[in-house]
């Protein structure tokens, strides 16, 4: 045998040096110096920080996600805020940032504030200006800025209506004209505008003369970029040079205006309050804030629809009689009545799914096999009239049922819509909201430690045990997280049987030769076809022929509505156990590999046939390692998207994939998961910043569940290996 | 079992025969887990063999069979101005000159019904266009036109709903009764078609002068039309309807404008079209002459531009036709040729509108003069009817010819030809005779060519790739080049790869040669945790999160790609001052010293950001980057930096080192540390140096970089989808090349060390190169995960299918497309069968890609096993 070697291996640089040496040979010094080259520090230093940069960013990226996602839903103070203008502004502080507030951001203030910013950045402008005029820095600087200021008034010529529409060589000749102009007015520009600024610095420190000089100038280009005819245009271009200077100086100062930036906090307030507003959140920078306080008795009301509303309560009316006038008595009273109104409110949403629900079952049922009947015997004959008949009855029948229920859904409506309570926003309006629309109210300012602990617990029962509400940025995630256990149940309970069943005709069966080996490779490499490959494939096999085919034999009274032939919770279960099929005929097949050929072979001489050595002695064996595999395998199921997508994966899914209608399992419905859910809040909600809470507690969940799943596979596979340490001696 | 060891009752003998059911149970397993196990196999292999089934009709040629030829009695046909055929290919239609239209039955020639459109009055000109039906308007001699419609109206009945006399149909056989043709088709339904025609009152356009030609176009502005009178004069006019609410009368009203043709020799042009938009008038002489004028005012028709159709002097336009919508002109001649221009925009065209005439596409050369030519309603295809017999269906914008049929009773020249409503069949007359075939193409538009290389599509300036599967207009053609979406695929790809490959390798190093084991034990299942994290969480986290931070501060995100490597190593070039014996008690601490050194990168960054943007972009980097502001140096410094850096530590380890080691290699430690430190320091300074001349020198000469790598900043762009992306492929190929770097025998690195190799030496000279190859293949997975990622793109990447390598713009990959469109698409449709492509091509590339790599690491794992 040959060991390929590399020459250079073989030849550490010191033994280089020690042959350069043609003296006889010296006795080896301690060279201390080139010790340092050779431990190369600086470059192990760069590997280590490589994998530090992995922990760090893995780290800091669930330290964020935990962070967010554990501090959601914890309930914050309610703010109230008096800006300039005079607007009130109630609602919770999501997030503050600090920005540099710029001559840029002006137009888009309310004309009070642009106010305050211009009087804040003027102070600014006229400080830097002082201090560069001071260092005699700015005479540098502008004769900097001539250059690129000559390509800024060229393009504001570019930009001007008739040089525009002009055509290539008449747009060149007013180029080089405002070129040539430029130039022989710069000459002294620069010069010239440190006198200027010089003046305009004496006449007032608050940097307002600055500014002045500066919009003089601006309206002066403003009106020169509107002028309509292009030969007058270009007529004043050539004699006036002190125009040129104006555009010059406008853009000079612009630029020098532009490296002025007051640092300014400004904080997101969620206000809420959107039928009113048109808006859930609003910016408000710091010098905005006239006065501020945390209103007593500012209430958050949490609503089954648009979302939060802040306010102080005014009334508490019943049947249309005031109740309660005063904050601590309406909440007494609202304390009192709010449970019997929601215990209400759920009853009717049980009558509606669950009864009402029914009744269209029965009837969509009847239909059916209605239809059944039509399509076996035909319109007309005498089997489909007796059947038509039957259905008459039955729909009248449910028909009444349905009036009954109706009945009382509307008298609990009734009921329900005598508890008003009339709430003051912040700004002075009224607004009266029905006590059945309220999820959740409490006075945030007026809780402890112990109240917010208890709104934050309840907000997370609620995220687990519940449905969504407004387009999924409120309530909870149950239906996805029934659809992703149900689901990756489903998946495994597909993957594994055939999984193991490959891996052991591929290990134990089949005749190990080239043939093995090549299944063997293009089983590892579908490991790593992209998924939503198979998505393509799971959807135009299983949902358009396969699924179709079902509906042909078994659905014909629904068509054309397709029930197989479309995604679902079985074809996505499919998809994915194709999809991780490799990854648990891999690990089983290592697990197989991994039972010591001892045990077979002592298992074989005492006389066991081929199957009963597999099944006593090699899959118990590797049984923690094909665990290993599935849950590998789940929890790569569990987080997978893009095929979903495909597959049967939706928003909102009106019906749980599994419940208690028979037959319990609706392997053809559509389902969430949480892992669209994600997708679908963070990318197409239509709040995206009410959505964005609610994204990052869902990612906590799933990241979790599939931790969890990880960890669990880790676990078991340790114990695998010191299993088979200990076995092998 | 044990619970009978300790019986003492006598042993039963020991049967020394095997148990039937022991052999059942094993034949049964055997044949059971060998069936299941191919069987798995094969459904697994399945996935590939389903795409391309999906994906092979694309390809298919299209075929096509004589339905029937037949001979119509009674009429004319050499004087057909237009014939036609119902959506199901029972009745033929046509229409005489004299303003007579025939319907007869298709399969037999019979005669179904003759209608006088005109009582008597000859039309002088005919226009069809395809609408809601068929458009049609015609020119008289008086100066009127009258604008009309023929529509067949369609409704199934059932047996008793239908009159006796056509009860006794049979399937398949037509029977005119009424002013309806009924039809028993093969499901028992009778089909009940009903000719409308309708036209409108006449309108007069000029007074008491014979019009010669006419054209006609529905547009969203209503009915425009376009009239040539004898003598020249062109009118373009628009007809707005109005209905008065209270009487419910209907007023016309006209605006329009006219202008006088230039006629050579007082000779007429032999065709008129009208575009689509009504903004164009094309006037077609015999000779090859045409003329367009600019009607986008209609009031104020101007001439726009002249050319010449027919080069040859001797040659003459013999068909001209426009496609759906109107805004490509074919045009046929007497050599057999079939051309198809349209308006392109180039810069500097010197007409009003600034567009030009260009022939696109060339479709037959040779063979007989061409004297029909028809348009699809609904398509680009385009069928040539030749005066040899000959009938060529074509698709025009991929160049190809779907089929060739011709009479059978030999050559006959072709009067009229047709394409079916449904693009499903082809008419022809010739003579007296009319026959009809049966065309099957349903993917004409695709050929490997459309999918793969350049295309030009209407309107578009030159052949480009696009990809653009849905518009809101009826008559916009699909483009479907896979090219953009494969090259969003690479640019995702080389991004992150740029971003994730180095740091993973580096990592892998680290761990596998000096990190101490029961550190690996907790670092490698956290990095590992990484592969698990769910795509959707990156994705989102990219989406929300990243791309709004980034945009913020995006000079100090580029300043950090430098300083953080920068902190390192100077933090390793500190670490050596320390002197030997420090450095050896130290060693635990060294991977705290690291963590040191990330934090004071990235306050270096932070802190260098705003200079660095204020030094090289002009103060603004997303205005310098859109072009707006300075010049081209901060980019070159942006790209050249690495090379120069690289360039440095070339020359400095060749040149620098080796003298600095002969000359103060007998140094102390420290001092020679000093020594380096300064080298090192020095070594950046160069490298800066270096970087700032070669940009200087490359701006001053003129050149930007901006509008290659770098341009205009776009919020979800490649430089964020290559971090989370690169995020998403360090854990794999960490994973393996730690594996690889770690299989590497301890022998081998036992000997390197007792030869007196640092760790350092015997990590880059001895570990790395062994397993190389594993190193390769583990880049070559990671490689196949990046190219498949779909949610990271999807939700980070925007999603436009540009071509264009700016980092800081977005692109469409392959995955992402096929995730947003597949849902939407009709099934079997070209669309569908495209995104299969789509999906087959990245199955291409992953398996291709994977397959290297397993065969990599087989033949690294053989040598490991021989060292």
């Amino acid at each position: 045998m040959t060991i390929v070697y590399e020459p250079p291996v073989a030849a550490p640089p010191q033994s280089a040096l020690a042959t350069a040496d043609a003296s006889p040979r010296r006795k080896r010094q301690w060279r201390g110096g080139n010790s340092v080259l050779a431990f190369g520090e600086p470059l192990v230093w760069l590997t280590g920080g490589g994998l530090l940069c992995c922990v760090v960013m893995i780290v800091g990226l669930l330290l964020l996600v935990l962070y967010q996602g554990i501090s959601t839903f914890w309930p914050l103070a309610v703010v109230q805020v008096q800006t300039t203008d005079d607007h009130w502004i109630m609602g919770e502080v999501s997030r503050d940032s600090t920005f540099e507030l710029n001559y840029g951001g002006l137009p888009n203030l309310s004309p009070t504030s642009q106010a305050t910013a211009r009087r804040l950045l003027n102070q600014q402008f006229h400080a830097a200006m002082a201090a560069w005029v001071e260092d005699g820095l700015l005479g540098r600087r502008l004769a900097e800025l001539s250059e690129p200021a000559l390509r800024a008034a060229e393009r504001a010529v570019e930009l001007t209506p008739p040089v525009r529409d002009a055509a290539g060589r008449e747009r060149s000749e007013l180029l080089t004209l405002l070129d040539r102009a430029l130039r022989t007015s710069l000459a002294d520009g620069p010069q010239r505008l440190e006198t200027q600024v010089r003046q305009a610095l004496e006449q007032d420190t608050s940097g307002k003369a600055l500014d002045q000089l500066w919009t003089g100038y601006r309206t002066q280009q403003e009106a020169w970029l509107t002028l309509p005819e292009l030969d007058r245009l270009a007529a004043r271009l050539r004699d006036d040079a002190e125009l040129a200077y104006q555009v010059w100086a406008d853009y000079a100062l612009s630029l020098l205006a532009n490296e002025v930036a007051v640092p300014m906090h400004r904080r997101l307030f969620r206000t809420g309050n959107f039928e009113l507003t048109n808006e859930h959140f609003t910016w408000i920078s710091q010098f905005e804030v006239a006065a501020e306080e945390q209103p007593a008795w500012a209430v958050v009301f949490e609503r089954l629809s648009w979302g939060r509303f802040y306010g102080l309560p005014k009334t508490l009316l019943v049947d249309g009689q005031p109740m309660a006038t005063e904050p601590a008595g309406i909440w007494q009273q609202f304390e009192r009545y709010h449970p019997e109104v929601r215990a209400r409110w759920h009853q009717r949403r049980r009558l509606e799914i669950q009864e009402v629900g029914e009744i269209n079952r029965r009837l969509e049922h009847e239909r059916l096999a209605l239809r059944q009947v039509e399509l076996q015997h035909g319109q007309e004959s005498a089997a489909w009239q007796a059947a038509e008949q039957g259905f008459q009855k039955q729909n009248a029948e449910l028909e009444q049922e349905f009036a009954r229920v109706r009945a009382q859904i509307v008298e609990l409506d009734q009921t329900n819509d005598k508890y008003q309570l009339l709430v003051q926003t912040a700004d002075g309006q009224e607004k009266s909201l029905p006590l059945a629309e309220i999820v959740r109210a409490y006075p945030a300012n007026q809780l402890g430690g112990l109240g917010r602990l208890g709104i934050y617990l309840s907000r997370w029962i609620e995220f687990l045990r519940d449905d969504p509400r407004e387009a999924n940025t409120e309530g909870g995630v149950l239906p996805a997280i029934w659809g992703t256990v149900a689901m990756t149940l489903l998946m495994s309970c597909a993957v594994v049987p055939f999984g193991v069943l490959a891996a052991l005709y591929l290990r134990e069966y089949a005749k190990a030769g080239w043939l093995v080996s090549i299944v063997r490779i293009a089983i590892n490499n579908l490991a790593g076809v992209p998924s939503i490959v198979f998505g393509v494939f799971g959807l135009g096999f299983f949902c358009y022929i396969i699924g179709a085919s079902v509906d042909q034999v078994f659905y014909s009274a629904k068509l054309p509505n397709p029930t197989f032939g479309t995604g679902g919770l079985f074809w996505a279960a499919l998809t994915l156990a194709l999809l991780t099929l490799p990854v648990v005929i891999v690990a089983t097949e290592e697990a197989l590999a991994a039972v010591p050929r001892s045990m077979r072979e002592g298992s074989l001489a005492c006389g066991a046939s081929k199957w009963q050595t597999i099944r006593r002695i090699v899959l118990p064996r590797a049984m923690p390692g094909i665990m290993t595999g599935m849950i590998l395998a789940m929890a790569r199921g569990a987080g997978e998207v893009a095929p979903l997508m495909l597959v049967g994966a939706v928003k909102l899914a009106p019906e749980l994939p599994v419940d208690g209608v028979f037959p319990y399992v609706h392997l053809e419905r559509s389902f969430m998961h949480l892992g669209f859910h994600i997708y679908d809040l963070g990318f197409q909600s239509q709040n995206s910043e009410a959505a964005k809470p609610m994204v990052f507690t869902t990612t906590l969940l799933l990241i979790t569940l599939i931790a969890l799943l990880n960890v669990f596979a880790i676990w078991l596979r340790g114990r695998l290996r010191r299993r088979f340490v200990s076995n092998a001696f | 079992m044990p619970e009978k060891l300790p019986t003492s009752t006598p042993r039963p003998r020991r049967s020394r025969i095997t148990k039937r059911s022991v052999w059942l149970a094993d034949g049964v397993a055997r044949s059971l887990i060998t069936l299941g196990g191919i069987g798995t196999i094969l459904a697994v292999s399945l996935v590939c063999v389903f795409l391309v089934w999906v994906v092979l009709p694309l390809f298919r040629p299209a075929a096509s069979r004589v339905a029937s030829e037949v001979e119509v009695p009674a009429s004319d046909l050499l004087r057909v101005v237009r014939a036609g055929v119902d959506e199901y290919r029972s009745i033929g239609w046509m229409v005489r000159e004299d303003g007579r239209l025939i319907t007869c039955q298709i399969g037999t020639g019979q005669v179904l019904q003759e209608v006088e459109l005109f009582s008597g009055r000859r039309p002088t000109a005919w226009s069809f266009s395809d609408g809601d039906g068929i458009e049609v308007a015609t020119a008289f001699a008086d100066g009127t036109v009258q604008l009309g419609r023929i529509v067949f109206l369609t409704s199934f009945l059932d047996a008793q709903d239908v009159p006796e006399e056509v009860h006794s149909l049979a399937a398949g056989e037509i029977r005119p009764f009424g002013d309806a043709v009924f039809e028993l088709t093969p499901e028992g339904q009778y089909r009940r078609q009903q000719l409308l025609v309708r036209f409108e009152d006449p309108v007069q356009v000029v007074e008491s002068e014979p019009l010669v030609l006419v054209d006609q176009s529905i547009s969203s502005r209503g009915a425009i039309f376009a009239v040539l009178t004898a003598s020249g004069e062109l009118h373009v006019a628009q007809v707005t309807k109005k209905k008065n609410l209270l009487t419910g009368k209907e007023t016309t009203r006209l605006r329009e404008g006219w202008l006088n043709v230039d006629l050579p020799q007082g000779r007429l042009p032999q065709y008129l079209r009208l575009a689509g938009l009504g903004d164009a008038v094309y006037l077609v002489w015999e000779d090859g002459r045409l003329v367009r004028f600019d009607t986008r005012n209609i009031e104020r028709p101007v001439w726009a531009e002249e050319l010449d159709l027919v080069e040859e002097l001797s040659e003459r336009v013999t068909a001209l036709t426009m496609l759906v919508g109107k805004t490509s002109l074919v045009c046929g001649d007497s050599l057999g040729r079939v051309r198809v221009w349209f308006r392109t925009k180039p810069d500097g065209a010197n007409t009003p509108d600034g567009g030009t005439l260009v022939a696109a596409h060339e479709l037959s050369r040779g063979g007989a003069a061409v004297t029909g030519l028809a348009a699809s309603a609904r398509s680009r295809l385009l069928a040539v009817g030749q005066a040899d017999g000959r009938l060529r269906l074509f698709h025009v914008t991929s160049d190809r010819q779907l089929c060739e049929v011709s009479f059978a009773g030999g050559t006959a020249e072709l009067s009229a030809v047709s394409i079916a409503p449904q693009d499903d069949g082809l008419l022809g007359l010739a003579g007296p005779r009319l026959a009809f075939w049966r065309v099957d193409a349903p993917h004409p538009e695709t050929t490997w060519a459309s999918v793969f290389a350049r295309v030009w599509y209407e309107g578009y300036n030159e052949p480009e790739h696009a990809w653009q599967s849905s518009s809101g207009t009826d008559d916009f053609e699909e483009k479907y080049g896979l090219v953009p979406l494969v090259f969003g695929t690479l640019k995702a790809t080389l991004y992150s790869m740029l971003f994730g490959a180095p740091i993973a390798l580096l990592a892998a190093i680290y761990s596998s040669e000096f990190l101490r084991p029961g550190t690996k034990a907790k670092i490698k299942p956290t990095i590992e945790m990484m592969a698990s994290l769910p795509s959707v969480v990156l994705g989102f986290l990219a989406a929300l999160v990243v791309a709004p931070l980034v945009e913020e501060i995006v000079p100090q995100t580029l300043t950090a790609l430098f300083t953080i490597p920068f902190a390192i190593l100077l933090g390793g070039h500190l670490w050596q001052l320390l002197p030997a014996k420090v450095a050896v008690q130290a060693q635990i601490l060294r991977l705290g010293g690291i963590l040191l050194t990330l934090p004071v990168g990235l306050l270096l960054a932070a802190w260098l950001g705003r200079p660095v943007e204020r030094w090289l972009f002009a103060g603004d980097i997303k205005a310098w980057l859109d072009g707006q502001i300075g010049s081209g140096l901060g980019g070159w410094m942006l790209m050249l930096l690495p090379v120069s850096s690289i360039a440095t530590a070339a020359l400095v380890s060749l040149l620098v080192t080796p003298r600095l080691r002969a000359w103060g290699g007998h140094w102390s430690r420290p001092r020679f540390a000093l020594l380096d430190l300064a080298k090192f320091l020095l070594g950046c300074a160069l490298t800066l140096g270096l970087a700032y001349a070669a940009s200087a020198a490359l701006a001053a000469a003129g050149w930007d970089p901006r509008g290659s790598f770098i341009d205009t900043y776009v919020q979800r762009n490649a430089l964020v989808v290559g971090f989370l992306m690169g995020f998403a492929v360090i854990p794999i190929i960490y994973t393996i090349s730690d594996d690889a770097l770690s299989a590497v025998p301890e022998s081998l690195r036992a000997g390197s060390l007792g030869a007196g190799a640092t760790p350092w030496q015997t990590a880059i000279r001895v570990v790395v190169p062994t397993a190389m190859s594993g190193l390769f293949s583990a880049l070559m997975i990671g490689l196949g995960r990046a190219v498949g990622e779909t949610m990271i793109v999807l939700m980070a990447a925007g999603n436009t299918a540009v071509m264009e390598w700016n980092i800081f713009n977005g692109f469409r990959t392959l995955s992402a497309n096929i995730a947003v469109e597949l849902p939407e698409a009709v099934i079997n449709s070209t669309h569908y069968r495209m995104l299969f492509l789509a999906a087959l091509t990245l199955f291409a590339i992953t398996f291709v890609v994977n397959t290297v790599a397993e065969l990599v690491r087989l033949r690294f794992r053989k040598r490991a096993f021989q060292l």
